[in-house]
């Protein structure tokens, strides 16, 4: 995987092409320069080296489009990015602003062990019913239930770190051999395009199956319940799914 | 009598159109619904002493409002104050189906539920609980056969006891879960809801369609206050759940279907698409699907022109004889002017509309058809990766087939295509592909000029140029006027299907005698504007009188017969002339001779260009009338000297380009308009591809002659 390692700028320009299609659907390479405040030419530069890299489909006068292994890897680094935010805002009480800067440094960097106990830390905190955690002047946060933790109905062993992000076996649909049947995990497509699909019963934990491929590579079939429907590449490449 | 009015509703492939045409039989129109470009067709049956009135409408997947049927579909049965709905299930879909059921019940009017093809349902080892599934769903629930028949009486016992008795709404009632129900209840309280939505959906309807973000809903409410009451909910039910709200909505409607069908349905064994699937695995084939389609496409069109073909002669000989009739029957002397309106105007140009009907009849034929075996979507799935490359998706590919014969059913044949923006640009770029009426025009200018071994590829070039054209404005078009519409592919491939004979009738009859109708009696009128701006105003007298005496000199005279008789049709022919530069139409050419001459044309094709906007070929005609050899034919080898002493190749390739390219003809501006349910398009039509002609023959002439051709 050394290939996959990012620099700290390209993870930027990922992250903010993720948001720009959340927001708008479609990215051109001047809504980045805007966002990111760089120049058109650095834009190109970077869209370059992350088309190579197959995290984007990049070609010119096309929109860009990510890649399934260029969506999860903005997911996580967004992930990141609103996780250290909390963690500033949340339990270190920090200005929101301050924060959003630190964070943007940080994600960079931070290891996934060191995340994922923040993360830990973070929902702890904010899903202690009873809100009896204070901050405390060179102790940091304790809890002041004089009853202590026995009572305490946290589960702290069962603990579960929000995370809607996708599991270790989720590859997108195109990923799937055709004939093959998997489980769809998520979907993640544009409004009325999924709304479509799942008014179609393409929902989470349905069970799908490849058909066919058209003559021309796109667009592809799949079976679900008794129906088959065509969609294009483009499109199945933001379904999530498992081999079953 | 008493009116009942039912609204035929299911998802596509479901099989409405069969339980409709065995419900009302041939008694059917297509509703006069305004600004509608999908069809609703209407149907009538009397019984006992009520008057079902049925209307087909478009197969929808859901009454959100994504695409164009949906926000038609669902706007129909609001505002026609529908009484009864036949909701259409296909039972091997059972689950996706009932999808649309749940989503009907909120429009809170009575259901009955058509579970059709129950027969190749039970043989592929369904069990269905009909009594079960009818209660839990609170709906009467009939078994039908469409393509059988069976199963129309007890529909419309259904209907007339739910139009009879008192109904009251006892459908299920969802629970969307506390988190979104505590919501719900919140919305109820605060939301204003203006009194032309409140008045047609209930509260809690109106406030699912918001957290499931339904956009039509959306506009009207979505002002105000509403704006933070509406977020502040959403917000709370993803902060609580972790989920957006429209996507728990559409699962806990998923869960509650899946309760039903666990109940009442039994599936065994599921292998209703096997034969589909083999049949798939030639004909959607990666190695063989395309040289298949393009196979059967040459032989459609091999059958519609071998087929249509003789029949067209007769109808041109019938006509022919008709004109014939009227023209020696009729004296010269009297009403010379209605005589010549009836014959030029009327018979000409109603003629010309109906000698195409035989092979517009066999067209759509091929066209119902294709859609009632569900190749189309076949078709739509092989070609997209082509087609949407140039801006459309693979239904395109068939009106634009369709244009090589003619472009009038192949603007009706965008019909197939499911949305609105594809078909706009489809209807705009059909014209294009050169289509049959304009071959006399090639067939008489080629061998005039070019030399023999280029002849056919010259006339490969025309029709390549209009496939280019047509493909570079399609794209230009998508990302310009076209612009902004989201654009999805996601279709649905039916089990194939051999469709009823009685279905492809209705089908092809249906749209040719909308052909006839409204496309014919448009033509009929521009054709006698076009008869009277070729006819008046008429020669002076004294003119008249001119070639008159001229005539009588030559019969006076002692020359051989033969002679006279040549010389007689000179005189003739050379009034004919007269006369046409003194018509309007001769003026106009005259008038258009300045920006003509730039394409280096003079008014002679000016006015002959001017008869083509009635129909194409009319340009050969009106050459020879202006060249004055009478009515001349593509095969006229005197025009063609004419034409070859007066004109260069280059010219004569403007021509050719410039026929081509420019206005579409009157019958293709009529059905321009129809279709796209605005003559603002028709407009955009004419203008944008005279334009064109315009400007690409301009460059052609400019830059040949400076070349030195």
């Amino acid at each position: 995987m050394e290939d996959q390692l990012l620099t700290q700028s390209l993870e930027d320009y990922l992250e903010t092409i993720y948001m720009i299609i959340k927001d708008k659907n479609v990215v051109k390479p001047k809504d980045i320069s805007l966002r990111l405040n760089v120049s058109q030419a650095s834009v190109t530069g970077a869209l370059r080296s992350l088309a190579v890299k197959k995290l984007i489909l990049y070609s010119p006068y096309e929109p860009i489009e990510l890649t399934s292994t260029g969506l999860k890897k903005a997911r996580e680094i967004l992930r990141r990015h609103e996780l250290l935010r909390t963690f500033f805002t949340k339990v270190l009480l920090v200005d929101h602003q301050i924060a959003d800067e630190t964070a943007c440094k940080m994600e960079h960097v931070i290891p996934k062990v060191i995340l994922e106990r923040l993360a830990q830390y973070i929902e702890y905190i904010e899903n202690c019913e009873k809100k009896t955690f204070e901050w405390i002047e060179k102790s940091g946060y304790k809890c002041i239930d004089k009853k202590g933790c026995e009572e305490c109905s946290m589960d702290v062993d069962n603990l579960v770190v929000k995370d809607s992000e996708l599991g270790e076996n989720a590859v997108s649909l195109l990923d799937i051999p055709v004939g093959k049947s998997c489980r769809v995990i998520e979907l993640s497509l544009d409004g009325s395009t999924q709304k479509r699909l799942v008014d179609m019963g393409v929902i989470k934990n349905a069970i799908v199956s490849v058909e066919r491929y058209a003559p021309l590579g796109d667009p592809i079939e799949i079976k679900i319940n008794n129906s088959c429907i065509a969609l294009r590449i483009k499109d199945a490449s933001k379904i999530f799914v498992e081999l079953v | 009598m008493k009116d009942i009015r039912v609204a035929l509703v299911g998802n596509p492939n479901a099989g409405k159109s069969t339980i409709f045409n065995s419900l009302t039989g041939a008694k059917q129109k297509i509703a006069n619904y305004p600004g509608v470009t999908v069809d609703i067709k209407q149907g009538t049956i009397k019984h006992k002493d009520i008057n079902i009135v049925i209307y087909d409408l478009p197969g929808i997947y859901s009454l959100f409002s994504q695409s164009e049927e949906e926000i038609i579909a669902r706007d129909f049965i609001v505002t026609e104050k529908i009484d009864v709905i036949l909701n259409v299930i296909d039972v091997s879909n059972i689950d996706r189906n009932l999808n649309l059921t749940l989503q009907l019940m909120d429009l809170n009017i009575p259901i009955v539920a058509i579970l059709n093809m129950s027969d190749i349902a039970e043989s592929n080892g369904y069990s269905i609980d009909y009594t079960k599934l009818s209660s839990m769903l609170a709906v009467p629930v009939v078994k039908a056969v469409g393509s059988k028949g069976v199963g129309s009486q007890n529909i419309v016992t259904e209907i007339e006891r739910l139009a009879n008795g008192e109904w009251i709404n006892n459908y299920p009632r969802i629970d969307y879960g506390q988190d979104i129900e505590a919501e719900i209840e919140n919305l109820c309280k605060q939301l204003v809801i203006p009194d032309e939505i409140s008045s047609k959906y209930s509260k809690r309807y109106v406030i699912i369609k918001l957290l499931e973000d339904d956009e039509s809903i959306h506009e009207k409410i979505y002002v105000g206050k509403n704006i933070d009451y509406i977020r502040r909910s959403k917000e709370k039910i993803l902060s609580l759940t972790g989920d957006d709200s429209a996507v728990l909505v559409s699962y806990a409607r998923h869960g509650y279907i899946t309760g039903i069908v666990r109940e009442s349905v039994d599936k065994r064994v599921i292998d209703r698409i096997n034969v589909s699937d083999k049949l798939d695995k030639v004909l959607a084939n990666r190695v063989i699907g395309l040289p298949i389609f393009f196979g059967l496409m040459y032989l459609l069109f091999q059958m519609v022109f071998t087929v249509g073909g003789p029949i067209m002669e007769w109808i041109e000989t019938g006509f022919g004889i008709l004109s014939e009739a009227v023209h020696n029957n009729w004296n010269t002397e009297t009403l010379p002017l209605l005589r010549s309106l009836l014959i030029d105007g009327v018979i000409g140009g109603v003629g010309g509309v109906i000698v195409f009907l035989p092979n517009i009849i066999l067209l759509f034929f091929a066209i119902a058809l294709l859609e009632g075996t569900g190749y189309m979507a076949r078709v739509a799935f092989i070609m997209d990766k082509i087609m949407n490359k140039f801006g459309l998706q693979g239904k395109s590919i068939i009106p634009m087939l369709v244009g090589f014969g003619c472009t009038v059913p192949a603007i009706m044949a965008t019909r197939t295509l499911d949305s609105k923006r594809d078909r706009l640009i489809t209807m705009m770029v059909a014209p294009l592909v050169s289509c049959g009426a304009r071959l006399p025009i090639y067939a008489l200018i080629i061998p005039a000029f070019f030399a023999e071994d280029v002849q056919a590829a010259m006339l490969f070039l025309i029709y390549i140029v209009g496939i280019v054209l047509a493909i570079i404005f399609s794209k230009i078009l998508g990302s310009t006027v076209f612009k902004g519409e989201a654009r999805t592919f996601i279709m649905e491939m039916p089990p194939y299907r051999m469709p009823t004979f009685k279905g492809l009738l209705i089908h092809t009859w249906d749209r040719s005698y909308m052909y006839l109708r409204k496309a014919g009696t448009m033509i009929l009128a521009v054709s006698i504007i076009i008869w009277a701006m070729m006819t008046f105003p008429a020669l002076p007298a004294s003119e008249v009188e001119m070639y008159e005496a001229e005539r009588t000199a030559v019969i006076s005279s002692d020359i051989l017969e033969d002679e006279k008789e040549s010389q007689i049709l000179g005189i003739d022919n050379k009034e004919l002339e007269a006369g046409l530069v003194y018509s309007v139409a001769g003026r106009i050419g005259k008038a258009i001779e300045p920006p003509l001459s730039l394409l280096g044309f003079d008014w002679k094709i000016g006015v002959a260009l001017i008869g083509a906007f009635a129909a194409k070929e009319v340009f050969v005609a009106q050459l020879g009338i202006v060249y004055s050899i009478g009515e001349a034919t593509e095969e006229s080898q005197t025009l063609r000297e004419k034409l070859r002493y007066n004109y260069s190749s280059l010219v004569a390739l403007c021509i050719m380009l410039f026929a081509l390219i420019s206005t579409p003809c009157v019958a293709t501006m009529v059905v321009t308009a129809k279709e796209s349910g605005s003559w603002k398009y028709a407009a955009m039509q004419l203008v944008g591809l005279t334009l064109l002609a315009y400007i690409i023959s301009l460059i052609v002439y400019q830059v040949g002659t400076f070349l030195g051709y």
